[in-house]
């Protein structure tokens, strides 16, 4: 697949046209503020995978005319036309499947069988001439009546599933290249001995082309048990040679479609094997946009905030964004702002909210943040302040809140200690000195006494509630627990960060 | 990194086209009007464009005179009539342009009018906006 990148010439936009900033004659090197705005309105209509679909259209199909094809393009609704491929060993139930899917999604079923007698004569009559001399058909000739098939309205407008094609990593391959792309590939999988097992059983009702099974799975009806006729190719060694075959060529196989696909246990009742194949297949496709994650970590001190706001920085390419750490660098910075919160920070008063808001949004519309996205710890919290960040137009995509027991916290907090000659930290009860002397030269901050944490804790718990009404309002707060060793924690966060918000929240 | 054969026609078929450039303009449009239904508006654009394949100085633009005479105002603040070669080069370029004429008349001795300004940013602008007439 080509990715294809797209400079926005964001930089002509300094202001409001036509009142065209006087930027142009500024030589002073200003950091480049980008307002929020256009990254929400992109996430929230999915641009990234629009313009991905699109340009790969335009590749794959090379149209003389790409402006008329665009237009084309665009217009088609083909919001919820799914594509999907069901692949298995013989007897897997790949067939059955795909035509119960086929029937839920409302599109048409598609097997090596069925394509040949839909397609236009001259390929039907060359694919029926190898068919008679029981030769395989060659992949040139099967990418053609894909293609020809897929091309027939019914496939267009609603999608297809296709199952039991492609065989054969050339067959895959060639198929990808003329631009038949699966959304979601179905592999069953189950044991040989169950395989056998079904075949050998295996029926075929010529009447409507179903399959059925002696033991597992009867028709009700007795016109069509009596009817029903042996499949061939399914006695004890033939199948056994199929499955060895199908073995072979999947290892390679599988590989083309490994994002997209799916392993189900096909030795299962065909009810739950449907099951999870329905809801692989309602899932929405992985989407290779950007992820551009902004994250909040809301919590008691010594939850771990700062611990995992670094891990997730240096794992995703974030901007870690400590509140406190902001305020000391504006400060330290000797700007008109920093001397202001200079004032307060020096009588031991919080910064107002106005001050630190706008401190934030300067921080977050520089460009580092609006590319890479941002983990910002230690803000809001207030409600208030939740709400002008909100309106500034500073949306969060994921809101964690840090659960940790009071105990907890105070145990964690009141046993930390530096050594004031290296500057390393340790933990008295997880994490001692083994050295006597550095042990006697310990030093503790004066934030972690037991009356300053008792008093920072009681501070969070006054707003905690109301923050996470907030965002819970919003279906943004996930809780995580910390009382945990901080790899897992990580893990849980990370898994939140990866995956889609869950739906069906509140 | 290689260069596959499809990589080369992709790369190809991209110039020839100028479908980089029709994204970038399609983009500016969206970012500035922040439509409700991207779709419609991108079809519109793209009709828009698709009728300005004979009249290239029909194609959708961001920017049209009455904007170029501001800027052309805003750089000549004391109102002399003119402004220098080196602002109108920055002008230029913070429109996106790229290809414009760097000696346009006026230029030697700093004295652009603002029919000059207007008249080559047009025509830079047009050159920009018109990806489908090659």
């Amino acid at each position: 697949k080509f990715i294809i990148f797209c400079h926005f010439g964001v930089y002509t936009f300094s202001g409001y046209h036509p009142l065209f900033s006087v930027e142009i004659m500024d030589q002073t090197a200003r950091p480049l503020q980008i307002p929020p705005t256009f990254a929400l309105y992109a996430e929230k209509h999915n641009l990234f995978d629009l313009y991905h679909d699109l340009i790969s259209q335009l590749l794959i199909h090379k149209p003389a005319d790409p402006v008329q094809f665009l237009i084309e393009s665009l217009e088609k609704d083909n919001a919820r036309v799914s594509t999907v491929m069901v692949l298995g060993p013989p007897a897997s139930g790949k067939h059955t499947i795909g035509k119960m899917l086929a029937g839920r999604l409302r599109c048409p079923h598609l097997t090596m069988q069925n394509m040949i007698p839909e397609v236009d004569r001259k390929l039907r009559q060359k694919a029926e001439f190898y068919l008679a001399e029981k030769q395989p058909i060659p992949t040139e000739l099967w990418t053609s009546i894909v293609k020809n098939r897929l091309s027939i309205q019914d496939c267009n407008r609603k999608g297809w599933v296709m199952s039991g094609f492609p065989q054969t990593r050339d067959q895959a391959v060639a198929l990808q290249t003329a631009g038949v792309i699966p959304d979601h590939v179905i592999f069953l999988e189950a044991k040989p001995t169950v395989l056998a097992e079904r075949a050998i059983g295996k029926r075929w009702d010529p009447e409507t082309g179903d399959i059925y099974h002696l033991v597992f799975d009867q028709p009700t009806d007795d016109d069509v048990l009596e009817r029903l006729v042996e499949c061939p190719g399914n006695s004890e060694s033939e199948i056994n040679e199929r499955i060895r075959e199908f073995e072979g060529r999947i290892i390679e196989l599988a590989p083309c479609y490994s994002n997209v696909g799916l392993k189900v246990n096909a030795d299962q009742p065909v009810a739950d094997v449907f099951h999870h194949a329905l809801e692989f297949v309602s899932s929405p496709r992985r989407s290779s946009a950007p992820r551009n994650p902004r994250v909040i970590l809301i919590g008691p001190p010594g939850s771990g905030r700062d611990t995992q706001a670094a891990l997730l920085a240096a794992k995703y390419g974030l901007v870690n964004l400590n509140c406190g750490q902001l305020i000391k660098q504006a400060i330290s910075g000797e700007t008109k702002a920093g001397g202001a919160m200079k004032n307060y920070v020096d009588r031991g008063m919080p910064v107002p909210d106005a001050i630190l808001l706008k401190l934030l949004k300067e921080r977050l519309c520089q460009l580092d943040c609006v590319t890479r996205g941002w983990v910002l710890h230690g803000y809001p919290r207030t409600r208030g302040q939740a709400e002008q960040l909100a309106d500034a137009g500073f949306q969060p995509n994921r809101v964690f809140f840090m659960e940790l027991g009071n105990a907890q916290v105070l145990e964690r907090l009141t046993n930390r200690m530096t050594d004031p000659v290296t500057g390393r930290r340790y933990q008295s009860l997880y994490d001692p000195p083994t050295d006597a002397q550095v042990k006697e030269r310990l030093v503790q901050h004066p934030r972690d006494t037991e009356a300053e944490v008792n008093r920072r804790l009681s501070r969070y718990s006054t707003f905690r509630e109301e923050l996470r009404d907030f965002y819970a309002s919003k279906s943004l707060s996930l809780d995580v627990n910390c009382d945990q060793d901080v790899e897992t924690v990580f893990e849980t966060l990370e898994s939140h960060i990866v995956s889609p918000l869950p739906k069906n929240f509140d | 990194m290689e260069n596959w054969p499809r990589q080369q026609e992709a790369e190809m078929y991209l110039q020839k086209h100028k479908i980089r450039e029709l994204f970038n303009n399609l983009s500016a449009q969206l970012i500035f009007e922040l439509p409700n239904d991207p779709k419609a508006f991108m079809v519109e654009h793209l009709k828009t464009l698709a009728g300005s394949k004979t009249a290239p100085e029909k194609a959708p633009c961001l920017f049209d005179d009455s904007n170029l005479t501001a800027i052309f105002h805003m750089l000549d603040a004391a109102g002399r009539g003119y402004v220098t070669k080196n602002q109108y080069a920055e002008a230029m370029e913070t429109l996106g342009l790229s290809h414009f004429d760097r000696y346009p008349p006026g230029g030697d001795n700093d004295m652009i009018t603002l029919d000059t300004f207007v008249r080559e940013g047009r025509k830079g602008l047009t050159k920009q906006s018109a990806t489908y007439s090659g």
